[in-house]
């Protein structure tokens, strides 16, 4: 976590040095030694832990035990350092097995077969969260915090390496950047080759890759998509390391130097994996406008999952902004393609053999997140589909090779795609009491919530704690929540058949010129909100009309339906597709450009973004630039500056938007250089973003509640006459292996 | 914040030091779609136009067509005198030495002329030395220009004697080529003072022939090439390159004076009956409008023979005063980038056309 090592010193509370000390110490005892502690302490910790968890305790005692363990929690919960991260995750640990233990043993007692249904499937649902919940907590305790190692040698010892850029329908215009960045990596010219792998056998690539004097492959099949395409490479070439990035993931030109090392230093290193990092928004930052405020679906795994794999030796492949070994990768056939998710699948392959990965946790390499909603759902449709495949087909529970740490990083990493079914029965749970009035829950009002609540204040907190900086309070639901419906299916199927095909779900890629609203993806949410809505006017209706001896159990009934409704309307708003004006996404970045205007003057100034296009500008007062006039930009560095050649098109107050005009090819290539190959810019921005405030989640998830309920009205007064024939448009059906990585 | 901070930043988070990190900043030849337009465009034959030989000494039609200029009028009369002396000459030349005048160096040889001075000639003449390289050849710079700056711009000594030397002992020129950047071998002007350049001059005066003999005299192969710098307008100095050359390189700025002169020179180049002659555009400084304009004039005017344009670049002189190689030093400046496509442009012309040859001899 480079954020934390931000702050240089990292500040060490006591507890910290405490458990370094007692580490440090422990290193020097004879191994046999601190293997009998090691038994001896587990044994102990085991029975504690099971004394604690089976106690009976009457209602008054338990109570007064949630009451001192959340206590405790309150008091260690700003304490620094990873001691107390642990003592919080036992106490939650404590809480979320009590109450799943006096669940199992004390409410189950159904009346009826109706009942008994909603009732298992519930437990069911929370058994599958507290497995997941604790799995987490196993991988996310202790993030390994990899260090890159440098290279020590000479260029001329480095290894060769092959930079594969797989495509197959992205754009020139998208992959050139990528490229050209490949090219500028900082790595003797004689040892890196790069390869474009153009599964679209495109002319327009052809002429691209001859003129800037990089590889074009091609071949004639599209078998296994990327997987086939990669594997087909590594056939006709033969550098010692492979570095794989997706057509529209940019590397920089540190990406070599940074990651390399460590596979100079531990000879059985077969993948090192790097953070992707996004410079635009995913659906969700930009139909919510939360880009750079909350952090994305994929920041917890790559901010924190990932490093925490790391410690167990169980890194994951994720496709793209990776290096591999290649004779190790080799030893293992090749990319895995049995299944649709061949990155993972070929790190489990990997780790089966007993060769290591590594996770760094520094963004070397940017990219384009997906640009709609529905791209980005076929997308996890696909992750999903993939690691149901792997659960079914290569259990990371079975099998040879594997140590329990990696079983269980990789078990999590399946079983969290999962959550389909478990969440939309979450967010129906309460309405079986409150329409159908099912007694799902044997339990009185006053015990539930003795149980209930520690385990929920725990786990969250202790999530909001160890997590905050990579992912928000309630964000996890609202994430899931969009995605469970479509995934469900799709994971059940590969769960039953996995070979059983795809499922298309409607594309449309590219600038959304105006505002709009996903019906058919919303679909689902929609229907749930009017479960909701109608299970908050039974509640009500009971609350004042009915039995007064209920009136708490509809009260617990009702808060969780209110929570749901937020969720739910959360997720629609997210089907609400924000127009997006630029095709190419500016990166906010401040560097010194001089400006030479046509009538021979100059100046110089700071820019406020980039892109492909162009640059923003903050020009000094006194400077009055119109719009459409002619300018060069230079941009400056250390020894040189490389002129660019732009014309103003935006002009408001001091801040200048400037188009480049056409570049040569020498150009493009500078300008990347210059700017997306950086070496800093994506790390800067890593997990810098704001800490996590539970209350402060809360409140911003029901503003944005409130803002899907009203686009939804909205749309429903805008489209009326279309509502019941689905979306207003036409919706071309696309390959869910079509999209990126 | 400047780029290589970029690095410093990144380790700073992770406590490391720059000392291991090496940037390698790789070069890449990139074959721009603008030189696939230009190699395709540069015409097989000589265009008639403006070169074509017009003994008469009256002005092309282009020329006359163009409205802009007032200065051919005042300057041409005078000029037209100078040259018809100099088809006099030329002419009793004809019938007195025709046996000398056979004798030729096999290599091609280049001229770098212009009329006016302090257009980068020599910057050029020197940058086409270090890239321009025929298969089995070798490329050698002769500076024919007193100012004897052509050495130091390929980083040798200004102080080693050259032509100037060779020529008073009568000897041969080739014990005085001496290496310079990026092994190109250059045969220097070499000290001089007002005496033996006068010396020299007269010696030119004497035998038209002179430097064409003496470029005979140093066997060279039909692979190697020859750049000579000359001095700027109509001297001694030209009159011997224009009588030896494969092809004339004119350089011009895209400014007034330029144009002006451009005038006189291509009078002189009429009478001289050259094979070829083409013409680069020096220091065009894209971020002035009048600059571009004048360039725009000039692109009309040469139709054609315009075979390259060199945008302004400080780092190219920048790096001369330091006396490093620019071309090396600083490959992605632009000016640096356009001299390679000018290279490119002149090995087209001379070393991949058999049609040259043909003329030549």
């Amino acid at each position: 976590m480079t954020a934390q090592l931000k702050q240089a010193p990292p500040s060490k509370g006591r507890h910290q040095r405490l458990l370094d000390a007692v580490r440090s110490r422990r290193e020097l005892w004879p191994r046999r030694w601190s293997l009998c502690l090691e038994i001896t302490a587990c044994l102990v910790a085991a029975f504690l832990l099971l004394a604690i968890v089976t106690a009976p305790l009457d209602l008054s005692h338990q109570l007064a035990f949630a009451a001192v363990c959340f206590g405790a929690l309150l008091l260690i919960r700003k304490r620094p350092g990873r001691l107390p991260a642990l003592a919080m995750i036992t106490l939650s640990l404590i809480a979320s097995l009590r109450y799943m233990y006096w669940r199992l043993t004390d409410t189950l007692g159904f009346d009826n077969g109706f009942d008994m249904i909603f009732g298992y499937g519930l437990v069911l649902a929370e058994l599958y969260a507290l497995t997941v919940l604790i799995f987490g907590y196993l991988q996310t305790a202790w993030p390994l915090q990899r260090k890159p190692q440098l290279i020590k040698s000479a260029p001329d010892e480095w290894p060769t390496v092959d930079v594969f850029i797989p495509t197959y329908n992205e754009a020139l215009s998208i992959v050139k950047l990528t490229i050209f960045a490949a090219q500028a990596i900082d790595w003797p010219k004689d040892k890196l080759r790069v390869h474009v792998l153009d599964d679209g056998r495109r002319d327009d690539f052809q002429n691209f890759c001859r003129r800037i004097g990089v590889n074009y492959i091609t071949r004639d099949n599209n078998q296994h998509a990327k997987a086939g395409n990669l594997n087909e490479a590594l056939k006709v070439t033969d550098g010692e390391f492979i570095a794989i990035f997706d057509a529209d993931h940019v590397p920089t030109r540190s990406f070599l130097q940074v990651t390399l090392g460590w596979f100079l230093k531990d000879a059985n290193l077969a993948l090192l994996q790097t953070p992707h990092f996004f410079f635009s928004p995913d659906p969700f930052e930009k139909n919510l406008d939360t880009f750079r405020s909350v952090p994305n679906e994929g920041e917890l795994f790559y901010g924190l999952v990932q490093d925490g794999n790391d410690l167990w030796n169980a890194s994951f492949f994720c496709g793209s902004c990776a290096v591999i070994r290649r004779t190790h990768l080799l030893d293992i056939g090749g990319i895995a393609t049995e299944t649709v998710t061949e990155d993972a699948h070929t790190a489990l392959k990997l780790s089966r053999k007993g060769y290591n990965t590594a996770y760094l946790a520094i963004p070397q390499a940017a990219g384009l997140a997906t640009e709609s909603l529905s791209r980005h759902i076929s997308q996890r449709i696909r992750w999903a589909r993939g690691m149901a495949q792997i659960f079914r087909t290569d259990n990371p529970l079975l099998g040879k090779g594997l140590s329990l740490g990696q079983r269980i990083c990789y078990l999590n990493a399946m079983l969290h795609f999962f959550y389909g079914l478990p969440r939309l029965v979450f967010l129906t749970a309460p309405l079986a009491y409150l329409i159908f009035d099912a007694q799902i829950f044997h339990a009185s009002a006053l015990m539930i919530t003795a149980y209930v609540l520690p385990h929920i204040f725990h786990a969250s907190l202790t999530n909001s704690t160890v997590q905050g900086r990579f992912r928000h309070s309630f964000w996890n639901e609202v994430y899931e929540s969009v995605l469970a419906w479509y995934i469900m299916r799709p994971v059940l199927m590969a769960l039953v058949k996995p070979s059983f095909g795809g499922f298309n779900v409607t594309d449309k890629g590219g600038v959304i010129d105006k505002e709009y609203f996903e019906w058919k993806l919303a679909r689902p949410y929609i229907i749930l909100l009017m479960l909701n809505l109608t299970g908050v006017g039974f509640g009500l209706f009971h609350l004042i009309w009915g039995d007064p001896t209920v009136a708490s159990t509809v009260g617990i009934n009702l808060t969780w339906t209110l929570y749901n409704l937020m969720i739910i309307s959360a997720a629609l708003a997210v089907a609400c597709e924000a127009r997006q004006i630029r095709t190419e996404p500016r990166v906010g970045a401040e560097f010194g450009v001089r400006i030479f205007r046509s009538d021979g003057s100059t100046f110089e100034c700071i820019t406020q973004n980039f892109s492909q296009k162009g640059v923003g500008l903050k020009v000094p007062t006194g400077v009055q630039l119109e719009c459409g006039e002619k300018l060069h930009i230079a941009l400056l560095r250390e020894t040189e500056t490389t002129l660019f050649p732009a014309t103003a098109v935006f002009i408001q107050g001091s801040l200048v938007g400037t188009q480049f005009d056409t570049l040569t090819l020498r150009q493009q290539s500078q300008l990347v250089r210059m700017t997306f190959s950086r070496a800093d810019t994506w790390a800067s921005t890593w997990g810098s973003g704001q800490l996590d405030t539970p209350l402060g989640a809360l409140r911003g998830l029901g503003s944005i509640g409130m803002r899907g309920i009203f686009h939804l009205l909205k749309a429903t007064a805008r489209d009326a006459s279309n509502l019941l024939r689905s979306r207003p448009t036409p919706s071309s059906p696309v390959e869910p292996t079509l999209d990126k990585q | 914040m400047s780029r290589t901070n970029d690095i410093k930043n990144l380790f700073n988070r992770f406590g490391a030091s720059t000392e291991n990190y090496l940037e390698i900043e790789s070069h890449y030849e990139y074959l721009e779609e603008m030189d696939v337009v230009l190699e395709g465009a540069v015409p097989v034959a000589p265009s008639a136009a403006i070169h074509a030989p017009h003994r008469t000494g009256s002005l092309p039609p282009v020329l006359q067509a163009m409205p802009t200029t007032q200065g051919p009028t005042d300057t041409t009369p005078p000029l037209r005198t100078l040259l018809d002396e100099l088809n006099q000459a030329r002419q009793v030349l004809d019938g007195a030495a025709d046996k000398v005048l056979r004798a030729r160096t096999d290599a091609k040889v280049i001229a770098m002329v212009s009329a006016k001075g302090g257009v980068g000639k020599s910057t050029l003449a020197a940058s086409l030395t270090k890239i321009l390289k025929s298969p089995d050849g070798r490329t050698l710079a002769v500076d024919l220009d007193p100012q004897n700056a052509l050495a130091f711009q390929l980083g040798i000594d200004s102080l080693a004697p050259g032509l100037n030397q060779a020529s008073r002992e009568g000897g041969d020129w080739t014990p005085y080529c001496l290496t310079g950047h990026a092994y190109s071998h250059c045969l220097s002007f070499g000290p001089s003072d007002e005496d033996s350049r006068r010396v020299l001059e007269r010696c030119m005066q004497d035998d038209p022939a002179w430097l064409r003999l003496q470029l005979a005299n140093m066997n060279l192969s039909k692979n190697d090439v020859v750049i000579i710098d000359t001095p700027p307008g109509n001297t001694a100095y030209l009159s011997q390159v224009l009588e030896t050359i494969d092809l004339a390189l004119v350089v011009t700025m895209a400014d007034g004076a330029s144009y002006m002169a451009l005038d006189a020179m291509q009078t002189w180049l009429q009478c001289a009956e050259l094979p070829l002659c083409k013409y680069v555009i020096n220091q065009v400084d894209s971020a002035r409008q009048f600059s571009l304009d004048m360039t725009e004039l000039l692109r009309r005017r040469l139709g054609d023979d315009l075979i390259a344009t060199v945008h302004l670049d400080h780092l190219l002189s920048e790096s001369q005063a330091y006396g490093r190689d620019p071309l090396e030093h600083s490959p992605d400046s632009t000016g640096c980038q356009d001299i390679h496509s000018f290279s490119r442009a002149v090995h087209h012309l001379l070393l991949t056309k058999p049609s040259i040859e043909s003329v030549a001899s």
